[in-house]
């Protein structure tokens, strides 16, 4: 969908909502001026990319081990014992149930974080 | 202004000139309060909200990373502070006023040419009124402010997808209530 711009629509909203009133401008530098700047002292120790680099290796790097646990875990539990009264014959019955196990996992922190996004907009009129 | 004109404002404010902040707030006052009004539907409460963003825009200065444009970044202040003020206060729009005289002489198309003889400001108002507030929001973003769908996602967090369905959603709701509003006021009239 390509949204094209609107002049007469600009020029409506312009119309309803005006301009500032003109002692606006001062009545900010007012309360500017009692107010003291938040320190800008604070120098971070990396630029901002590297920051993100190391925040991306590091999720990465804690992803990999939670990863790697879940399938250690998984592999070691035989879960053809758990299910004594089925008579289950197929070979890859761990795996299959592992990997339905970290798929359900994976599905639903994604759904969790797609959710976030938009939660805090959701509010109606 | 340029990117570079604001990036030095905004170094000489966070080296202490306070008075370099009034050029900022000159520039960007109209298009603040404009997108302030059109979430509140208050004349008061919008110039209010405004300032209000001037000021924690001022405290908060040397967190703005260069990397964002300082409108886009500034512009999140205020939707984020009218927001508050909706969302805090049981909240009235004003109550519509008589078109107050003004010769705003905008429109151009036939069908609307009534309206600017009588009282095309109440028309529009009353056609936002009725309208949603992320409507109303995306609305003035794009079409007002001309910013771009991903710059209105940035400020308003909304997914792209949604902001075009808002916009296309947003922009026949208003012409259709504009309609509305007229036709009902000349009905009444005859």
């Amino acid at each position: 969908m390509i949204m094209e711009k609107d002049e007469h629509l600009k020029k409506l909203l312009l119309a309803a909502s005006g301009e500032a009133s003109p002692g606006f401008a001062d009545a900010v530098m007012k309360r500017v001026k009692d107010l003291p700047l938040q320190s800008s002292g604070y120098q971070p120790l990396v630029p901002p990319k590297w920051e993100r680099l190391f925040l991306m290796a590091f999720c990465i790097l804690v992803f990999a081990i939670l990863l790697l646990i879940l399938v250690i875990t998984l592999s070691n539990l035989n879960f053809e014992k758990w299910l004594p009264g089925l008579a289950f014959s197929f070979p890859g019955l761990d795996k299959v149930i592992a990997f339905l196990i970290i798929f359900w996992v994976i599905f639903s922190v994604n759904a969790a974080l797609g959710n976030r996004q938009t939660a805090s907009f959701r509010r109606g009129k | 202004m340029t990117d570079l004109e604001e990036a030095i404002i905004i170094k000489n404010v966070l080296a202490g000139d306070a008075q370099a902040f009034s050029i900022l707030v000159n520039t960007y006052k109209d298009m603040a309060v404009q997108l302030s009004y059109n979430i509140l539907l208050n004349r008061e409460d919008a110039e209010e909200a405004a300032q209000d963003a001037f000021v924690k825009c001022y405290q908060f200065l040397s967190t703005y990373k260069a990397e964002a444009r300082f409108a886009t970044w500034f512009y999140r202040i205020v939707v984020n502070t009218a927001l508050n003020k909706r969302k805090l206060k049981k909240y009235y729009p004003e109550a519509i006023n008589e078109a107050e005289g003004e010769e705003w002489g905008l429109l151009t198309d036939h069908h609307h040419e009534a309206v600017i003889k009588t009282e095309q400001k109440k028309f529009i108002q009353l056609a936002l009124s009725s309208m949603n507030v992320r409507e109303r929001l995306c609305l003035t973003l794009y079409y007002l402010n001309e910013l771009s769908v991903k710059e209105i996602r940035e400020i308003t967090g909304i997914p792209p997808s949604n902001i075009k369905v808002l916009l296309f959603r947003g922009r026949k709701n208003f012409y259709q209530e504009l309609q509305k509003h007229i036709k009902t006021e000349i009905t009444s009239l005859l």
